[in-house]
């Protein structure tokens, strides 16, 4: 129990942060997935009353990690936007945050929610849905690659814990495949089915949790 | 009151044609039926308390049919009394009167139904006197369940009588055509009001008659209830604006027979359980001795299961035996109550769905399927059977575990004493006010001035203050409090004319889709691949599924074929076993009336057939430690495998229990941090510390002190936990949440999807002062956590001889505890040493 962890995924060594995010070292780039921007704003538009704040306090954990490890680079798997990407205060926090940290590279491949981000024009490279980087196939939601240790977001991964309240946001290990934990705060999740040799790491209150099936 | 059957005195000679049909039916009509005709002619309102089957529904239709028969007088001359040319007797039920082209159609009678079981049969009810007296009088139904023309007559104002449930009424006032259309309304009965008064529906209810007394205040309201503990709330309640107003005592309730299934001699029943198929075999022989019978269960899940078990080895053909509860589709339920009214059946296996309604003479014996729960529940069970005149009510109960046994004996004595629970109904429900008010906003606007004066009229909001009243616009209005606005928040927005209004049409679509939601939680339409819709169950049901699995639901085994859009499309499985769903809320705790009933029972009732059956069980409860009884506290420490636990039985209800456990883990681990997992049921309470610490009885005695109460409370540790669970109800109530429909959701909710979990941790973060983030911590304080009744639990406590025993294993009363599977988590300590603690389990749980 830590607040990082470093494995070796597909033989490459890895940081897993138990703030929701995966920090791959040799490229100095801090990898995230489902960031969701603008959710709250698109559930008040519909008039469920939700309060603002949330997308700052998104943005400031990323400038703790970035902090943190060091990174050059960010790397957003997938799923960025929740809806539009209209003239909602969420962008002006983005615009804030992206001015503050010009000296990092951001680009963010594309998910199932980011329809209107090539027209956003929120200052970011747009590599398409998929990133081939030996040994890793970069993409959005899990496929099956031949060759390739897939890293990937949008099933939004989470684990009761026992004696806790609620359920926390995962790291789902498996053998070809790693998904990461949803980067929002305001986002819910699903429990894996897990077979055997999977491995889950629950961050939970800055700590990581691990939780392994045995294979 | 009791008046003779002459025309002296008030007898309005309209009412002679309703009593010239009462005679054609072979009936009479009775004293209190005649008092409320009396006193709705008279313009008065009321309440009747009668039990269903006595006529309750034409004491209270019979006004306005009187009321009709006379203003028909108005146009052609009545001959002889009778006042129109078809003579009542002689008239077909059903068949259509004359309709007078030049009246004008206009709503006379709202009839406000809660289950929508009920609604068909007292549409039904009421056509066949209006038929009968020629009246030109549609009735339509307008609930969940109703036709498309009937919606449509509902709508249009077509109909003279609307059978409504609470939710329909709300969602009618969300369009401003319909609530000017109630103007005309002369009359509105809340039927089973019982069942309404103790619930939110009941409050969201009282906010819709404080709107209809605006709207037409000339209407006269008559509640029906059965027999409760407060009778006078229960009216005060109904008609907050006539403290004054009658209540009418309609029929004594039948008698009723309680008797047990004794298992015989040598057979030993569970300590724990409340599926009780041990008893199948015994209960199929009860079941081949009557032509008909109920088989009640407490949950539909149990009911699923009895209904696979009895069908398993039901001797008779398939068709006879079926399945009645709240989840399936209406033409399920139909069918079930179709075959109970004509006798087809031999056996349907129900929950509460047919607690109440219209009698089934055809029924024979009514079997209870473990704890009764309640004494006016058993009471009300009992009643289905035998509904003939001259015979008594009937029910065989089944226990499936052994102290069951003691709350039958219970409740027989009670229901013999003629003791009855009451319904506390509650207050201050702020996020029906919410919804209340986006509807109304809705429905053509609402000034607040006005509003806040009809809103205070009620009973709920009757102490609602300013400040409350300006945090619930608030919400609707900005979102939040007004320094705190959301940004792009539109839900109702205040004109420059000061009326309040909703502007936005999705905000307008997806409120009348929740308006509905009080009672139904996020579900999931089943539906056969090649055939109609079974019901519905949870999303977290079937959210566990994958497509091959299977399933038992509707009384068959299906198999998940996919899932799309919020219906499962499923097919008929061969062979095999599958899981049954479990539906949230489906614990019902005993009533603390009962409660206390089964505490003295256990040293105390000698002639109770079911205390000999207990011998052997109330032998090893008094050797292990001792038995119960209303001069001292149990209390048991009891080591396990997996540690030691503490056990305190004070037999004050399940819910006062989980707040006792709050309290107490809160004291404990205020002197040791510690964590706790607690359970409760309705005798008493389980801690089980994390770290075993010694506890005596002085320091027991001590941690259940009745003093510094509500401090302790205030600080109670997991109170945001609990407030976290109550908040699911409150969102939902309060348009915090998406609906989620079956059938495909439309394009403006995809994007909308988020937990009650979920929402509660953002508003807890962003904006904790939030006004239904105090609704749910306030419901908690009402409920498990309410200072009230846990100081006069813990008095009761602190007034008893503590008796702390060690026994060696489980006692009899400590073991259904102790296997309780929910079980709830309290602790003093950090959240560090808690995540801690969950990696070491895990750990030790999987292995390396």
């Amino acid at each position: 129990m830590a607040d990082s962890e470093t494995c070796l995924l597909a033989g490459e060594p890895m940081q897993l942060l138990a703030g929701r995010a995966l920090f791959w070292p040799r490229r100095s780039r801090l990898m995230i997935a489902d960031l969701h921007l603008g959710k709250a704003d698109a559930f008040r538009s519909a008039g469920i009353a939700l309060p603002r704040g949330g997308t700052d306090d998104d943005l400031s954990r990323l400038t703790e990690l970035l902090r943190q490890t060091g990174a050059q680079e960010l790397l957003v798997l997938g799923d960025f936007l929740h809806g539009p990407a209209g003239d909602k205060p969420w962008r002006r926090h983005w615009q804030a945050w992206r001015e503050s940290h010009r000296d990092v590279a951001v680009s963010v491949l594309a998910g199932n929610h980011d329809r209107a981000l090539a027209g956003a024009g929120l200052d970011l490279t747009l590599p398409g849905a998929a990133i081939d980087d030996a040994p890793f196939a970069l993409r959005h939601a899990p496929e099956d690659h031949p060759s390739l240790h897939v890293l990937c977001g949008h099933l939004h991964p989470v684990l009761a814990l026992p004696g806790l309240p609620g359920r926390w946001p995962a790291f789902w290990l498996r053998a070809r495949c790693t998904v990461l934990p949803a980067f929002s705060r305001f986002t819910g999740g699903v429990v894996p089915a897990l077979e055997p040799g999977d491995q889950l790491r629950a961050c939970a209150a800055g700590e990581l949790v691990a939780m392994r099936r045995p294979g | 009151m009791s008046a003779p059957p002459s025309p002296r005195r008030a007898t309005s000679p309209h009412e002679r044609p309703l009593a010239a049909w009462f005679r054609a039916q072979g009936w009479t009509p009775s004293p209190f039926q005649r008092e409320v005709w009396r006193r709705y002619l008279a313009g008065e309102s009321g309440l009747i308390h009668t039990p269903t089957g006595s006529g309750k529904t034409l004491a209270a239709f019979g006004g306005p049919l009187i009321e009709a028969l006379a203003s028909a007088d108005a146009g052609p001359k009545p001959r002889a009394g009778r006042t129109l040319p078809t003579p009542a007797a002689e008239s077909a039920p059903g068949k259509k009167p004359r309709r007078r082209a030049d009246r004008e159609k206009a709503l006379r009678v709202l009839w406000v139904t809660p289950l929508r079981a009920l609604a068909l049969d007292t549409t039904r009810a009421l056509r066949e006197p209006i038929a009968a007296l020629g009246i030109d009088w549609q009735v339509a139904m307008r609930t969940g369940d109703a036709s498309a023309r009937d919606r449509r007559l509902a709508r249009d104002g077509k109909a003279e009588v609307l059978v409504i449930t609470p939710e329909s009424l709300a969602l009618l006032l969300t369009y401003a055509d319909t609530a000017a259309s109630f103007a005309t309304l002369r009359c509105v009965v809340v039927d089973e009001w019982h069942e309404l008064l103790g619930n939110k529906r009941g409050v969201l209810l009282q906010l819709c008659l404080a709107r209809l007394r605006a709207l037409a205040p000339g209407a006269r309201h008559w509640g029906l209830s059965a027999t409760l503990g407060n009778l006078d709330e229960a009216r005060a309640v109904l008609l907050p604006h006539l403290p004054e107003a009658g209540i009418v005592a309609g029929a004594r309730p039948r008698p009723v027979k309680v008797e047990t299934l004794i298992p015989p001699p040598g057979a030993r029943l569970p300590w724990a359980g409340y599926l009780g198929l041990s008893q199948l075999p015994r209960v199929v022989e009860r079941l081949m001795k009557a032509r008909t019978s109920l088989l009640f269960t407490n949950t539909r899940s149990q009911a699923e299961l009895w209904h696979q078990a009895l069908a398993s080895v039901w001797p008779e053909g398939p068709g006879t035996l079926a399945l009645h509860h709240g989840s399936l589709g209406p033409e399920l339920r139909a069918a079930a109550e179709q075959g109970l009214r004509d006798g087809s059946l031999r056996c349907v296996v129900a929950t509460s769905s047919l607690d109440l309604g219209v009698d089934f003479p055809a029924v024979d014996q009514v079997i209870q399927i473990g704890s009764p729960k309640g004494i006016a529940r058993l009471q009300q069970r009992a009643g289905r059977a035998r509904h003939r005149p001259g015979e008594s009510g009937q029910v065989a109960c089944v226990p499936s575990h052994v102290l069951e046994l003691l709350e039958y004996a219970a409740a027989r004595e009670a229901i013999a004493a003629g003791r009855i629970e009451s319904r506390p109904p509650l207050r201050l429900s702020l996020d029906v006010l919410a919804q209340h008010c986006v509807t109304l906003a809705l429905g053509g606007g609402f000034d607040e001035a006005a509003l806040y004066g009809e809103v205070r009229g009620t009973h709920a909001f009757a102490a609602l203050d300013p400040p409350m009243w300006h945090a619930v616009l608030d919400f609707i209005v900005q979102g939040g409090q007004a320094l705190s606005s959301y940004p792009d928040f539109h839900r109702v927005v205040r004109g420059e004319d000061g009326i309040h209004r909703v502007e936005d049409g999705r905000v307008a679509f997806r409120h009348r889709l929740s308006v509905g939601t009080i009672t139904s939680d996020g579900s999931i339409t089943i539906r056969l691949l090649r055939g109609g819709r079974l019901g519905s169950v949870e999303e977290s049901f079937v959210s566990r599924l994958r497509p091959g699995d299977r399933f038992q639901f509707a009384g068959r085994l299906l198999e998940l074929f996919r899932l799309e859009d919020m219906t499962a499309h499923v097919r008929l499985a061969k062979g095999g076993q599958g899981v049954v769903p479990r539906w949230q809320g489906g614990r019902l705790p005993l009533s603390s009336e009962l409660g206390r009933e089964v505490e003295r029972l256990f040293t105390d009732a000698p002639a109770h057939p079911e205390l000999r059956a207990l011998e052997r069980v109330l032998e090893l409860q008094a050797a292990g430690s001792a038995l119960p009884h209303p001069s001292r506290l149990l209390a048991e420490r009891i080591r396990a495998r997996d540690g030691r636990h503490l056990f305190v039985y004070p037999f004050a209800g399940r819910i006062v229990h989980e707040g006792l456990a709050a309290l107490v883990a809160m004291r404990w681990g205020r002197r040791v941090p510690n964590s706790f997992r607690y359970a409760a049921n309705d005798y008493g309470f389980v801690l089980s510390p994390a770290k075993d610490v010694a506890l005596d009885a002085d320091a027991l005695r001590a941690l259940l002190s009745p003093d510094h109460l509500a401090e302790d409370l205030a600080e109670s540790l997991n109170l945001a936990e609990l407030a976290r669970r109550q908040f699911r109800e409150v969102a939902r109530v309060a348009g915090l949440l998406p609906p989620s429909l079956p059938g495909k959701s439309p394009r403006s909710l995809r994007q909308l999807q988020a937990s009650s979990g979920l929402i509660y941790d953002v508003l807890q973060r962003y904006d904790p002062g939030h006004v239904m983030l105090a609704q749910a911590t306030r419901e908690v304080f009402s409920t498990q956590l309410d200072v009230v009744s846990l100081s006069d639990a813990l008095a009761e406590c602190h007034r008893r001889q503590l008796r702390l025993f060690e026994p060696e294993g489980f006692t009899p009363l400590a073991f259904p505890l102790w296997s309780e599977s929910l079980r709830g988590l309290l602790s003093t300590e950090d959240w560090k040493t808690r995540v801690k603690r969950a990696a070491e389990q895990l750990e030790k749980r999987h292995g390396r």
